[in-house]
This record gives C-alpha cells, structure tokens and sequence, in this order.
C-alpha cells in the first residue's frame, strides 16, 4: 500500500488533536473555563493559514523568478486554502470571543488586521478572476500577492503594538504561555499545531493534483 | 530618473487636468462637509473626516495614472529607461502631488469646519507623513490595474484592503496628537507610517520591474 508517512501521522495526530483536547484535563480558570480547549482549534487555525500563505508567497516568487504555470497553480490553491482557514479561524475566534469577551465581534486590533487580510486575499481573488491571458494573470497576480502578504505580515506585527489589544500577549495583557498553559495542555497544543498545518498541507496536496489532473486530461 | 519626473511636472503642467480635478474634488467634498458636520466637530470626527476624504481624493488622483499612456507610449518608456526609475519618478511625483493634495484639503476643511484643535500643526504633520504612505500604496496598485487592463472599479479593490494599515494607523496618530500628545508620545505612529512608506518603496523597486516588462 503507497501511504506516505506525513499523511498517516496527521491522521493520527487529529485524532489525538480531537479527543485529547476535548477529554484531556484543562486549568480551571476564571472567565475562559472550558473555553479554553477552543486553543487548540482556533489557534490551529491561524497556523495552517499563515503556513499556507507562507507557501503561497514562496510559490509566487517562484513564479516570477522563473515563469512556470505549475508554480502559479500552487500559490493561487495556497492561497485560497488559507483563505478557508482564515474563515475557520475567524468563526471559532467569533465563538470563543462571544463566550469570554461577551460579544461575536470587537474593535480589537488583531481582528481589524485578519479582516483585512481577508480582503485583501479576496481581493487577490478577484484580480484573477478580471484576466484571460493564464500567463499575464499569473505574473500580475504574483505580484500582488507579494505585495499584499508582506504588507500584511507587517501590519499584523506591527499595529497591536501601537494599540491595545484583548488578546493574551499583546498591550499588557500576559501570554498564554506565561502561567496557564501548564505541561498537560502543551501535550495537546504542540502536536494540535502540527496536525492543523499537516491538514491544511494535505488538502493544498489534493487540490494541485487534482487542478494538475485537469489541464493534463484537457489538453 | 530625475529626467522622467521633470518629464511627470510638464505633462501635468501644460494641461493641470489632474490638479484642477483633485481641487475641485477636494473644495466640494469640504463643502459636502460643511452642510452635514456643524462647525468645531472635535478631534475625532475632524480627523476621520480627513483621512476618509483623503482617502478617495487619493485614489481619485492616481486611478488613471498608468492608464492615460496608449501602447506605443509604454514601449518607448521601456526602451529608455530602467522600470526601477519609472516607479521611482512615479512614486515622487505622487508623493509631492499627495502632499500638495492634503495641504489643500486640509486648508479647506479648517475654512469650513473650523480647525481641529489647538495641536493642529502636529496632527498636520502626521497627515503629511501618512500621505506620502498613502501615495506609495496608491503608484503601485495603480501600476497593477493598468496592467491588468481593467477600469477604476479594480483600482479600489485592490487599494482598500492594503491602505486600511496605513489609514489606521495614521488616523490613530492623527487622534493622538489632536487630543494634546506631543510629537515624543505620539512619534511610534508616525514612525509606523514613515516605515509603511519605506517598505511600499522597497517592494515597489523590487516588484515593478516585473509588472513593467511583459
């Protein structure tokens, strides 16, 4: 049988993601309670978009540096695979914020900047959508990536800096890490990490090839 | 370089069509202002008035930058001159023009409105700075419409989402200085700003030359 080795360990590594973290012991604590096992899926979640965007950037200058439709196919799957990550990511915080902050949506800066982030992958999306030519679509729309991902990667470090933010680690508050991720919840939180990027790695797999499987039957 | 921007000035000089537009933009959205804004709005209404007016008059100004040069035009460009150079000439003249722009808009409004607080000539400063960030954006997605071949509604969705950063944290500043920080509390906002602008001139050296020659 042809499996490969990453596949089977982010199988196996969901599944320890998904009951270790919704069975596992959690620190009781005021406000979060049990809301805090939503760390191992929010989080998770923001890992596998930035790691995937990673990649799509990576790809886009790829492209650039040497033109091959085939790179230009992996960054535009990297990039809308992190795009529904993002969304994912978005809701599970949409949840957790409610339950903890009080309400779905606040003014805080980490949210401002992955509302805008989104958009401006959405925007990236649609610039594709406006071209016919494959060639002059994927040079252009490289170019934006580029632009756009390290505009953002900026933004996000730079602006919850400037301000106060709600989230742990920023404007005052302390991290997670600092008191209350205690050695039982890091157990489920580091493999947790490693099994969202593995999935979202895998789906990008899958979706290449399928796209690859496409042009190669068409043509 | 210096060739091409001097080249950017005359173009603009013998038909002023783009300086005479954005002043009228600028004179009749101030006056829009006036008639639903009663005067002395306070620190934080002034200043999201003048960045959102800021904002489109910006865009308004360099939509059509790369657009209004047929064919024929774009290859003799290319064959003089380096394409790090033609985004450079671009990205000074913007920024000189933004500068202008804003100084204007900004005269305007205090006419109409009245002046936003007693700090005004720091909060001016921090809309200068964020105008030339502004402005950076602007030279490059401008760049990327044009190439793309498509009309101005393209321009705005690509520029929002990648202006809001600056707008954020220049209206932020704007905010601080208006409410009474002196230039040494409030210097991490215009810092961020003049580093927005640093980066978007980075990566515009970098990246255009691969937009330009297709």
């Amino acid at each position: 049988m042809n499996i490969s080795w990453w596949k089977l360990g982010t199988a196996v590594l969901i599944i320890y993601t998904l009951v270790a973290g919704l069975m596992g012991t959690v620190p009781r604590l005021v406000v979060l309670n049990e809301t805090i096992r939503n760390l191992y899926y929010h989080v998770g979640m923001w890992f596998s978009m930035l790691a995937l965007w990673t990649g799509s950037l990576v790809f886009s200058i790829k492209y650039l540096s040497k033109p091959d439709l085939i790179s230009d196919l992996k960054a535009h799957k990297a990039a809308s695979i992190g795009f529904y990550m993002g969304i994912l990511g978005l809701l599970t915080g949409m949840l957790w914020a409610q339950f903890t902050w009080g309400r779905f949506w606040t003014n805080d800066p980490k949210l401002n900047g992955t509302a805008i982030s989104l958009l401006a992958y959405l925007a990236y999306f649609v610039l594709r959508g406006s071209m016919e030519d494959p060639m002059t679509r994927a040079r252009i729309s490289a170019v934006y990536n580029i632009f756009a991902f390290v505009l953002m990667i900026v933004f996000i470090q730079v602006l919850p800096r400037l301000t106060d933010s709600l989230h742990p680690g920023n404007g005052g508050n302390p991290a997670f890490g600092e008191y209350d991720l205690d050695r039982q919840m890091r157990l489920v939180f580091y493999p947790a990490m490693i099994a969202w990027i593995g999935m979202g790695y895998w789906i990008w797999d899958i979706r290449c090839r399928i796209e690859k499987l496409k042009i190669s039957t068409s043509s | 370089m210096w060739t091409l921007l001097q080249h950017l000035w005359l173009l603009e000089w013998r038909t002023k069509y783009r300086f005479y537009n954005s002043l009228l933009y600028a004179l009749s959205t101030s006056f829009i202002a006036s008639l639903v804004v009663s005067r002395y709005p306070g620190v934080s209404v002034w200043s999201g008035l003048m960045w959102f007016l800021m904002l489109f008059n910006s865009i308004t100004a360099c939509s059509d930058a790369f657009r209004n040069e047929g064919e024929r035009r774009h290859i003799f460009y290319r064959q003089l001159s380096r394409p790090e150079d033609i985004f450079f000439s671009r990205f000074l003249f913007h920024g000189l023009f933004g500068l202008l722009l804003v100084s204007l808009q900004f005269g305007l409004l205090c006419f109409f409105i009245g002046a936003p607080s007693a700090h005004w000539s720091s909060m001016f400063l921090h809309i200068l700075i964020g105008a030339v960030s502004l402005m950076g954006v602007l030279s490059l997605t401008s760049a990327i419409a044009a190439m793309s071949g498509n009309n101005v509604s393209m321009m705005a969705v690509l520029s929002f989402p990648l202006l809001i950063p600056v707008l954020m944290i220049g209206l932020e500043g704007t905010l601080q200085a208006g409410l009474g920080d002196s230039l040494q509390q409030a210097w991490k906002f215009a810092l961020g700003n003049t580093a927005m602008g640093g980066l978007v001139a980075t990566l515009g050296y970098l990246l255009f030359p691969y937009l330009w020659n297709a």
